[in-house]
């Protein structure tokens, strides 16, 4: 071993502090998301409500689908100082997976969100997208526990996880899938990508 | 063709390089091909991901099943590549080693003979292997320097020769914390060995200290997989041509009963014939009893290899576990690969057969962090809570990789499922597979010093994770045992240069062939053995007794 090949690597690791790839022991500015964000700033006041539309059709959702799953994952991610899953666009995520890789989970999502529609009407008399977030939290945590089933080999419980799963990776997955927007899962783990 | 070696992974693709660099015609089958747009840090598809929703991109297609069963006598379920159940990791030029973190243990003297060691373990079909740890020591050091290895020298066991061919990596900021840390314990920690360049070596670049390393492919090929060191080199020759597409279907025998060649297809084309004077099964301890077994004639009616009924079995894998601490402070510097602290009790306590090794790891990244770090019970798997457990941990926690032995346990067996085929019509792998009940506690007591360890180091509290892979489960990484090596063909598939029994010229060269579990990463065995069993084949092509 040289001691120029020890300098060439001591260098390549300031130089991945330098790229971002090492963000671990900084401290986020709280302007620091705005900045990147600067077409729509996220603002934790609004929560996830700072959008009037979405950012795209959907193309496998309809309207009132696309709102549940929506709020579905904002509520496994919600807004806080930070983005949540509406805000990152999980939703699209998920819409693009549903006529894409993860079309066999059509079925799974259809009879899903009509089973979360009953629970929210049964409990709560209300559609689950108008429900305010603690009684969407209510709902979510029967779905959570709820055997009935609602497709071949899938209960409400087995769905719900279902849509967990999808929203991670949504969140966390790589943008280029139609999720998190602006890299806001990687930035909230301080994570440079 | 001289020779066809069938498995173009961390075995075959040394086999490979050693038979075309002796002037030996080769050619070497399966493994999809990839290419440079297959490097990306996309953990969607990240080969090795649990959470992946497209397929291991290293790994096998969607369409290959197989069927599990626990226990001889239960029905079988058949399980799809799709899902986690599949018992094969690599399945493209390099195998395993494309997307492997690359640890590169030595396995101990004493895994050579644990028969001896313990006497015979209830419910284990355990024998000695038929070559010791000084037969092997020679052909670890070849494969260290031939592949590229980065360790520690000054380690204390196994005994070795020579150093290392690269110094360790830079330690991380976990290995800063954890030295000191097993030190006070009393403890003779070490940097464990890796298949990754720590300094440019043999024409490729140093490792870049990037975090997506396990389950990717290197972007500046510093992981040194086959794919970028032996298999390159081979087709250099000249002498070796890869049919990366192609798929084998089963050996072909002459007129007198001996093996003369391979049944294959290339693609969509129709199933063609190749000849070969010898023939390498380097396929995975799952695939190579799959394809010996198919290769039914008169001379082999129930496949090659197996008269005395022994081929794929005493299939089995090593355990491990992982502990979790967690801190109050920032402990990652968010530098890859990650492995950067060792313990080795392997052998330490006799009272704990087999003992057991630790280190930390890996690299974090978003999705497998999320998806594998556990939360206190009190913490929801979802919700407010949840966002705030990942963003103050994510930085905040080190994990630690405990090892044990798995042990052959009766009636475990790789064989051909009696009905089901897969789209080419072949018959498909039954694994029947439950790991032995030894591994337990030895996983127990190694997560105990794991436990200590990171508490020593300042962790908060620590969390246990599960047993991997899942003791009642199919053959997972690290699978081995299912043509092993003998002394006895009654109870082994080959003898000890890896040439099965009353076969002059088929020989194996994978984690079929290990006795037994090292109860730590394999690769390197599998390569050492790869370079044993080339030597006694270019010996015996030389004499002119596998010329024939």
């Amino acid at each position: 071993m040289s001691k120029k090949n020890w300098q060439q690597i001591t260098s390549r690791r300031e130089f991945l502090h330098q790229c971002g790839l090492c963000t671990g022991s900084l401290v986020l500015p709280s302007s620091w998301l705005k900045m990147l964000v600067c077409a729509e700033p996220y603002s934790p006041q609004a929560g996830g409500n700072s959008r009037t539309g979405p950012l795209l059709e959907f193309r496998f959702f309809n309207s009132a689908q696309a709102a549940i799953v929506e709020a579905v994952t904002d509520q496994i991610i919600p807004a806080d100082q930070q983005p949540g899953a509406k805000w990152a666009g999980v939703v699209h995520y998920i819409d693009l997976a549903l006529v894409g890789d993860l079309k066999d989970f059509r079925v799974a999502y259809s009879r899903g969100i009509h089973r979360l529609a009953t629970l929210a009407q049964d409990f709560a008399g209300k559609a689950f997208a108008e429900l305010d977030f603690a009684a969407q939290t209510n709902i979510l945590e029967r779905l959570e526990q709820d055997q009935t089933p609602i497709a071949l080999a899938l209960n409400g419980a087995q769905f719900f996880e279902l849509v967990r799963k999808h929203t991670l990776d949504g969140f966390f997955g790589d943008p280029k899938y139609g999720g998190n927007r602006d890299s806001v899962g990687w930035k909230i783990l301080g994570f440079g990508g | 063709m001289d020779a066809i070696v069938i498995g173009a992974g961390a075995g075959g693709g040394v086999v490979a390089n050693e038979l075309a660099q002796a002037g030996l015609r080769v050619a070497l089958f399966r493994g999809r091909n990839f290419s440079a747009a297959d490097c990306d840090h996309d953990e969607l598809t990240a080969s090795q991901a649990p959470w992946n929703r497209n397929g291991r991109r290293f790994g096998p297609d969607f369409a290959e099943i197989q069927s599990y069963r626990p226990d001889p006598g239960t029905a079988a379920r058949v399980v799809s590549s799709r899902g986690n159940y599949f018992s094969i990791v690599g399945w493209c030029v390099g195998g395993g080693t494309v997307s492997y973190q690359g640890l590169s243990w030595r396995f101990h003297p004493q895994t050579f003979r644990l028969k001896s060691l313990y006497g015979s373990i209830p419910g284990s079909t355990v024998e000695d292997w038929p070559i010791s740890y000084d037969d092997l020591e020679p052909y670890y050091e070849k494969a260290e320097y031939e592949l590229g290895i980065c360790g520690d020298s000054a380690s204390v066991a196994p005994p070795r020769r020579k150093p290392y061919p690269m110094p360790p990596l830079p330690d991380n900021r976990e290995a800063q914390m954890l030295f000191p840390a097993a030190r006070r314990l009393g403890w003779k920690p070490f940097h464990p060995p890796l298949a990754i360049t720590s300094v440019e070596y043999r024409g490729r670049p140093a490792c870049i200290l990037c975090p997506y390393c396990i389950g990717y492919l290197c972007e500046v090929d510093a992981k040194s997989s086959t794919a970028v060191t032996v298999i390159p080199q081979a087709l250099r020759t000249g002498l070796c041509t890869l049919h990366a597409q192609a798929v084998v279907r089963e050996i072909t025998v002459d007129g007198r009963g001996r093996p003369n060649g391979v049944i294959y297809r290339e693609g969509k084309d129709p199933w063609k014939e190749m000849r070969a004077k010898l023939i390498v099964v380097a396929a995975s301890a799952v695939e190579t009893p799959r394809l010996l077994l198919s290769s039914k004639s008169k001379w082999f009616p129930s496949g090659i290899g197996n008269r005395y009924d022994q081929v794929g079995r005493h299939a089995h894998h090593d355990l491990s576990l992982a502990v979790f601490g967690y801190f109050d402070k920032v402990v990652s510097d968010g530098l890859g690969p990650g492995p950067s602290c060792a313990v080795d009790f392997q052998f330490q306590d006799q009272k704990l057969e087999g003992g057991g090794v630790l280190y930390n790891g890996f690299s974090r990244t978003p999705l497998r962090v999320v998806n594998t770090l556990p939360r206190p019970k009190s913490t929801k798997s979802w919700g407010r809570q949840f966002k705030e457990f990942y963003r103050k941990y994510f930085w905040q926690h080190i994990r630690i990789y405990c090892g044990a032995h798995g042990l052959p346990r009766e009636g475990n067996r790789v064989d051909l499922d009696p009905e089901l085929r897969d789209a080419l019509g072949m018959p498909i792998a039954r694994i029947t597979h439950r790991a032995h009940a030894w591994s337990a506690p030895q996983l127990e007591w190694i997560a105990g010093r794991a436990e200590q360890l990171l508490s020593e180091a300042g962790a908060q509290f620590t969390i246990h994770d599960q047993v991997l892979p899942e003791p009642d489960g199919p053959l997972g990484e690290h699978q081995c045992g299912s043509c092993r090596m003998g002394s006895d063909p009654r109870s082994s598939v080959t003898d000890r240069t890896g040439r099965v029994h009353d076969v002059a010229n088929v020989f194996v060269v994978d984690g079929s062939l290990m006795t037994n579990s090292g109860g730590c990463n394999p690769c390197l065995t599998i390569q050492a053995l790869a370079y044993w069993v080339s030597e006694q084949i270019v010996r015996g092509w030389k004499s002119g007794g596998l010329n024939a």
